[in-house]
């Protein structure tokens, strides 16, 4: 301080003047340079926000849900007698569906089924279970009970086939009681007993027992596939599936 | 420049400023859920039926993929480049980055209409992430047509 006062004072007015304008010019230097670094880093940190938001969204879009099924679903997971099967008994390889006729994903998985059915020969059973989703799907429940109609006349899984092949031409009607008849008649089956089992009480309670089962299961999306008693999580391609029946087969005999 | 104008701008510069920051936030959102979808597709994902439904019919038609490309995936790139161009809007003077976002923004604002058609004249279901989406983009419109606004009516 004292310095500067004397320099100051021993300085001519055109070298202070130059000082000062020196001075200004370099806080001036120093601000811009500051300015700069704040933008930098508030570039850096929108960079990082940007690859924070896609991180976290690839993470939750490719975590499995829970998959442990619990002690007490062993009689729920085993084949019921009244169940729908497709196979043979002895298979070492049991697939459960969980299934909703009207549900997109059910019908995109089911040519996948049908392929593994195929190659599996003999190998895997299959079982659809009824879980129909009434609040997404208007048709689900009346196509669950024209299945067990046909069920009652020996073509539950001719139906099956039907409903899930023709899925987008019935889904988008107002009504299909007509249509599933029409099905129905295709298959050889006698239509008006058809109709006529569309509402047994009989069928009803089947469908409402298999969705409580699945309920149980905590199925709360369609379709829900268990292999041999474990739930399969993010199985979805043909080979997917394909590994994890090897994988079972693999297994000694228990 | 006298004490009273300078005051004004200033108080308009943070006012856009803060309306930027939204657009940030908005578009941050839009990525994420993007994002989610574009991933789920790529992994062959079949979304499952939940039990509200709607948005495995939606993102198992025809019209959730323009040939090869997911629409999630363009969702993804475009949200990304909007939050780029907020953030250059942001340390911009000029505002031309402004007229930029908007213009994009406006485009797509009209493919969402386009979407929403889809969904509720042609597909019949409604997708939970996708109407995100369409309100993520009106908001976004809104708030960028207002910086806009205010950019047009300072400099005019």
């Amino acid at each position: 301080m004292e310095y500067e006062a004397k320099s100051g004072a021993d300085l001519s007015k055109a070298e202070r003047k130059q000082m000062r304008r020196a001075e200004k010019l370099a806080q001036r230097e120093a601000a811009a340079r500051r300015k700069a670094r704040r933008r930098q880093l508030r570039w850096l940190a929108a960079a990082g926000v940007l690859v924070l938001i896609i991180a976290v969204a690839a993470r939750l879009a490719s975590q499995p849900g829970s998959a442990v099924s619990q002690p007490d679903d062993a009689p729920v997971l085993a084949v019921l007698e009244d169940d729908w099967v497709r196979g043979e008994a002895a298979a070492a390889a049991t697939l459960i569906e969980y299934g909703d006729f009207q549900c997109p994903a059910c019908g995109a998985y089911y040519p996948i089924l049908n392929q593994l059915e195929e190659e599996f020969d003999g190998q895997l059973r299959v079982v659809y279970r009824h879980f129909p989703l009434e609040q997404a799907h208007q048709h689900a429940r009346e196509a669950a009970l024209a299945a067990e109609a046909a069920g009652r006349q020996g073509k539950f899984w001719e139906m099956h086939d039907v409903l899930f092949e023709r899925q987008t031409t019935w889904a988008v009607k107002p009504a299909v009681r007509e249509t599933f008849a029409d099905y129905a008649a295709e298959l050889g089956l006698n239509r008006e007993q058809f109709v006529a089992d569309l509402d047994s009480p009989a069928a009803v309670e089947r469908v409402q027992a298999q969705q409580k089962s699945g309920v149980r299961l905590r199925v709360n999306s369609t379709p829900t596939f268990f292999l041999n008693g474990e739930r399969l999580e993010y199985v979805r391609t043909y080979d997917d599936f394909r590994q994890r029946i090897l994988d079972v087969l693999a297994q000694p005999a228990v | 420049m006298t004490f009273d104008s300078e005051y004004s701008t200033s108080w308009r510069n943070r006012l856009s400023k803060r309306l930027l920051l939204i657009a940030l936030v908005l578009a941050g959102a839009g990525l994420a859920d993007a994002t989610y979808l574009t991933v789920e597709h790529y992994r062959g994902a079949i979304p499952t039926c939940g039990l509200t439904g709607g948005c495995e019919a939606v993102l198992t038609s025809r019209w959730s993929a323009v040939g090869p490309v997911p629409i999630a995936l363009l969702g993804s790139v475009f949200y990304a480049v909007v939050f780029l161009l907020t953030m250059a809007a942001w340390e911009s003077t000029s505002g031309r980055e402004v007229v930029w976002l908007q213009r994009l923004v406006t485009v797509a604002f009209a493919v969402t209409l386009v979407l929403l058609a889809l969904q509720a004249f042609v597909i019949g279901s409604w997708c939970a992430y996708c109407l995100f989406s369409a309100v993520m983009v009106s908001l976004l419109l809104a708030v960028v047509s207002f910086v806009r606004y205010r950019m047009r009516w300072l400099s005019g």
